[in-house]
């Protein structure tokens, strides 16, 4: 990337039908899912049938009925093998009929007048007229300005699964002195009937084979907003 | 609803040694049930209460929950209102609930990346064939030897012949900003046919690369 990130998370979205219960650290240790080193330093927030949420040194994993979150801030590729191996190979018969591959992205321009002057460029203050003097106001934590952008991208010139791609900008709490960004890419994939799903298979099929490349086009989304920084 | 990730936050608003755990699978239930006086299986079910209308109420769901007189079990009648999905990452009527500053964690960047698969393992090292994924204009395939010393010991245990992994050297930047220089190597858990396929497919990128750099 353009510019060395604060903070970078990827998280895997999956829209289907869980039971909360079953995702729990004993579990995913018995059926090889993680080490046991993993298993003995894990921490369990919550298991419940509505809601469990687990934790180890790299995976933060939050499950729902109908949504399953996974998300690291360390080397990728190990949060895309465990969803694989849990719904391609334990649970192959759970119905997911939607997955988001996400990365999000938390880096610094300097300073809050480069901050400013970024988010002008990107939602220009004064197509707003007469209150453009309004939204130019304030500095700090008082300047006003853009808040938050999102841009989607929903025809692909390749053979793309079912899906889009949305982009978001917003100002990062995690940086300080106002000067930071925060960027996410929702990568989003659909299964050909989304109301008649019956398995893991296709999400699957596509998180083997879109992953990288997600996260790479990802990256070069991100780019481009960072290449905006003087 | 949205594929998008939904920030984790947990709520800590309840003594740890309370499990509010309430398994289905009979060998976990063995591991997470406690003998607990019902007074305080009471208090878990409004922990969790608290917890689960924190992260739905307005933004995904509206649940009308009732307390079963059973300990530990908990009749849920759920409206579901489940918006038209939003990609937004995090919904703005969520993301206006959530108002606990995000937490910084550990954060790994990498600099040079190769998935590489095991030609023969040593007793201290290990031979293996690399493609290089971070440099489009890579070569091809090369081979290295790879200490085992650069492996942990569930890794090392993981070694065979044929295995997959991934060797990522890059920076990781501690909480409080600390960077420091790191080399992982994450051997793949594959099933079998897909560690097969992905052989299949670096061998024939890395043919691809060299005839075209040929040309």
């Amino acid at each position: 990337m353009l510019i060395e990130p604060e903070a970078k998370f990827v998280s895997i979205v999956l829209l289907g039908s869980f039971n909360p219960t079953i995702f729990n650290p004993d579990w995913l240790f018995r059926n090889e899912l993680i080490t046991e080193a993993e298993f003995d330093t894990s921490q369990v927030e919550f298991v419940h049938p509505q809601i469990s949420h687990i934790r180890t040194d790299w995976l933060d994993l939050q499950v729902e009925p109908e949504r399953l979150v996974a998300r690291t801030s360390e080397i990728p590729i190990q949060l895309r093998d465990l969803v694989f191996r849990v719904f391609g190979e334990k649970l192959p018969h759970t119905p997911i009929r939607m997955m988001g591959i996400n990365l999000e992205v938390h880096f610094s321009v300097g300073s809050a007048e480069e901050r400013t002057r970024i988010g002008q460029l990107l939602a220009p203050p004064d197509i707003w007229g007469e209150w453009s003097k309004g939204i130019r106001a304030g500095d700090g934590k008082s300047q006003g300005g853009l808040r938050s952008l999102s841009i989607q991208q929903s025809v692909f010139d390749w053979d793309r699964p079912n899906g889009f791609v949305v982009a978001t900008v917003e100002p990062s709490n995690l940086i300080k002195k106002f000067s930071g960004i925060m960027m996410r890419v929702n990568d989003h994939y659909e299964v050909q009937n989304v109301k008649e799903v019956a398995d893991a298979s296709e999400i699957t099929g596509h998180l083997a084979s879109e992953f990288d490349r997600s996260l790479k086009q990802s990256e070069k989304i991100i780019n481009i907003v960072m290449g905006l920084k003087q | 609803m949205s594929t998008a990730s939904l920030i984790p936050h947990s709520v800590s608003n309840h003594d740890q040694d309370e499990d509010l755990t309430v398994p289905s699978d009979p060998y976990a239930a063995d591991l997470y049930t406690r003998n607990i006086d019902s007074e305080a299986r009471k208090f878990q079910t409004r922990a969790v209460n608290r917890y689960v209308n924190t992260s739905k109420d307005g933004a995904l769901f509206s649940n009308t929950q009732t307390q079963d007189a059973h300990v530990g079990h908990m009749t849920t009648n759920t409206t579901n209102q489940i918006k038209e999905f939003d990609t937004n990452p995090l919904p703005d009527d969520l993301a206006k609930r959530i108002t606990r500053t995000p937490k910084r964690v550990a954060t790994f960047f990498p600099i040079q990346e190769w998935d590489g698969y095991v030609l023969e393992v040593n007793s201290r090292s290990f031979r293996a064939r690399l493609v290089d994924i971070t440099n489009s204009e890579s070569k091809g395939e090369e081979e290295a030897e790879i200490p085992l010393s650069e492996l942990d010991e569930d890794s090392q245990n993981l070694l065979q012949e044929g295995r997959l992994f991934r060797w990522s050297i890059g920076y990781q930047k501690s909480p409080s900003g600390q960077k420091i220089r790191v080399s992982r190597i994450i051997v793949r858990r594959l099933p079998a046919w897909q560690s097969e396929d992905l052989k299949a497919a670096y061998s024939e990128a890395a043919e691809i690369s060299q005839a075209l750099k040929w040309e």
